[in-house]
């Protein structure tokens, strides 16, 4: 039942994000081009400096939308999709309360994910089509490469194959966590009879605020937690590194199995569709 | 098939009246076969418990038949058409009786009526 | 046991108390009203029954099993709103029905759309409210479900759609499932009804088969219920 809720909710989403994704990397492709362009006509420049700089600000726009939307759909697609009419449908197919709530996080997770590596990867297409040189490109590769090489030989590859790996896995942790605060916000908002949107903002800077409290509590710091002592080698720093991602990720799983387990008791047993 | 419903009165017996009157009336052919019980429902606008609980009334009074494999039948019998005429007149003629008489005619002032009425319409 | 057995069923709303001890038996091959004035309980039973809210008090069992994935599997729910995703197509929707409902007649819903002439790949926002409604109808009486929940079936409705609507009741009779229709519009369904149940302030105050009540008031269930819930 889960992987059919997922291929829905993934085509839900797909069909609302996927044109904005293109929209931002042809963008970003045509940004790149009027960089090569105006870099070319340097003397009588202005026109299409003019029109480079119009377009690095639709960019960056746009940019911001596509974050703007991927926020906007993760809640949309909880609020109206199980807590709105639509959930009338949704709540009264044959599955269970976890496997409604699996998906929303799963598919929010992975979107979210997604909508960060096309931001990221509109960088390179930017450099790609300016031409800044397929061979500034190649340089700007072959450094990354060079420098990643000089790591792995300074602290080991196995060990940055396992940073870079409990780096990915922290990222996804830190997203569903606060994914499912987004939820359990919603679900705590939606008890409400009147301003269920405000209640459910109201909460969910409450449940922030709770979590850094209890987080200070317990001497941890926050996202990152990277003690970064001067006198470090790498090599004292890849396991402080290490223990900081492991610090981040029990904290994620912690409070993510909190948000979870609110969203599910609300959603079981204090369900109230109107 | 017009059907036509009274408050106050239970669908299944308005049923058994309507369809012996149709039946009476010839409407149907002797012998002919009835649409299903839910198609029969679906025209009538009833509930096919309640017109399954009719027919099945009817066939129990000879009025219909069932094969088993093929559906409900009009009877074929002359006989029990003619049963149905006798029945349904002496229960009009009864009302008839019944309405007059409680307006205080004598059963000879109504067959008098009956007469004069007859010369009237001819 | 009933398809549809509530116990004591009891639901409160804070301190509003909705439904109070409900004991009610359904069995299967019967289509019944749940009749009774707005807010006397009749939504709240339904949703009880589909899942969408959990009892207060008492027990209700659908098929056996208290509300949950199985029953879910087993009930098909018309709400009294649009609930349709209205991006999706009628086709797309049609296709979704049937993946998570193994109880989806294809063959019907089939029948049924083509019946009534509807656009099926065109975004079900683009369609009319009245052809949304009918879409709605088809996607839960294509079910075969073991029990049908109809929550104001013909309310707003216009009275050619209203026939439709209780041809296709009718029509799609089971002896094996129960149709509960709620509503407050009780002379337009009446005549299909087998058995009648009177909610009054969360309270079942009658439950008989619609014909004998007609034989033993000499009344139409409507010319009844003004009688039982007269202002």
């Amino acid at each position: 039942m889960l992987g059919k809720l997922l291929k829905y909710e993934f085509k839900a989403i797909g069909r609302a994000l996927l044109p904005f994704y293109g929209a931002l990397i042809v963008l970003a492709a045509i940004l790149g081009i009027m960089f090569r362009v105006s870099d070319m006509n340097q003397s009588s420049g202005t026109v299409s400096t003019v029109i480079a700089v119009i377009m690095g600000i639709l960019y960056v726009v746009l940019l911001c939308v596509v974050v703007v939307l991927t926020l906007i759909l993760v809640i949309q697609r909880f609020s109206r999709n199980l807590l709105g009419n639509e959930g009338y449908l949704m709540l009264t197919l044959p599955t269970s309360v976890d496997a409604h709530i699996w998906n929303k996080t799963i598919s929010a997770t992975v979107w979210t994910a997604l909508s960060g590596i096309i931001g990221m990867m509109t960088l390179p297409v930017i450099l790609f089509t300016s031409g800044a040189g397929k061979t500034n490109v190649g340089e700007v590769f072959r450094a990354i490469g060079t420098g990643i090489g000089t790591v792995a030989d300074k602290i080991g590859g196995g060990n940055l194959a396992l940073i870079i790996v409990e780096a990915i896995v922290m990222m996804i942790l830190i997203s569903a966590a606060f994914v499912l605060q987004i939820y359990a916000s919603i679900s705590i908002g939606h008890q409400a009879n009147n301003h269920k949107g405000l209640l459910s903002v109201v909460t969910f800077i409450g449940l922030a605020i709770a979590q850094s409290v209890i987080e200070s509590i317990l001497g941890v710091n926050g996202a990152f937690n990277f003690h970064i002592s001067n006198s470090g080698e790498i090599a004292n720093g890849v396991s402080m590194a290490q223990e900081g991602m492991l610090v981040t990720i029990l904290t994620a799983v912690a409070f993510g199995t909190i948000y979870y387990i609110i969203t599910r008791l609300l959603m079981k047993y204090k369900l109230n569709l109107e | 098939m017009e059907w036509n419903f009274k408050d106050g009165l239970p669908i299944y017996s308005q049923i058994i009246d309507q369809m012996s009157m149709r039946i009476a009336s010839k409407a149907y052919e002797l012998g002919e076969k009835l649409p299903s019980v839910r198609d029969m429902a679906m025209d009538a606008g009833v509930n096919p418990n309640t017109m399954q609980r009719a027919l099945g009334e009817l066939e129990r009074q000879g009025l219909l038949f069932t094969e088993r494999t093929s559906g409900r039948y009009i009877t074929r019998e002359e006989e029990v058409l003619k049963e149905l005429h006798r029945k349904l007149a002496m229960e009009y003629i009864e009302e008839l009786f019944e309405k007059l008489e409680a307006i205080g005619m004598t059963d000879e002032e109504i067959k008098e009526t009956v007469n004069d009425w007859q010369k009237e319409e001819k | 046991m009933g398809i549809i057995e509530c116990k004591g069923l009891t639901k409160d709303y804070g301190r509003v108390r909705a439904l109070d001890g409900i004991d009610l038996t359904l069995e299967k091959g019967q289509i019944v009203g749940l009749l009774g004035p707005n807010g006397s309980g009749k939504t709240t039973l339904i949703k009880l029954a589909n899942g969408l809210l959990q009892p207060s008090g008492g027990t209700i069992t659908i098929d056996g099993y208290a509300p949950g994935v199985e029953s879910k599997a087993a009930v098909a729910y018309l709400p009294d709103r649009e609930f349709l995703p209205e991006q999706m197509s009628v086709d797309a929707l049609f296709k979704m029905y049937g993946d998570f409902f193994t109880d989806f007649n294809q063959e019907k819903a089939e029948k049924m759309l083509q019946s009534l002439n509807i656009k099926r790949d065109v975004p079900v926002k683009k369609l009319s409210k009245g052809t949304r409604e009918k879409v709605q109808l088809i996607l839960i009486m294509a079910r075969d479900a073991k029990v049908y929940l109809l929550d104001e079936p013909i309310a707003g409705v216009d009275p050619a759609a209203r026939d439709y609507i209780l041809r296709t009741i009718i029509s799609n009779y089971c002896a094996d499932a129960v149709v509960m229709i709620s509503t407050h519009l009780i002379a337009d369904i009446e005549s299909v009804l087998d058995d009648v149940v009177f909610i009054k302030a969360g309270k079942i105050v009658l439950h008989e088969p619609a014909d004998q009540i007609r034989e033993e008031k000499g009344k139409s269930i409507d010319g009844l219920f003004r009688e039982v819930f007269r202002c």
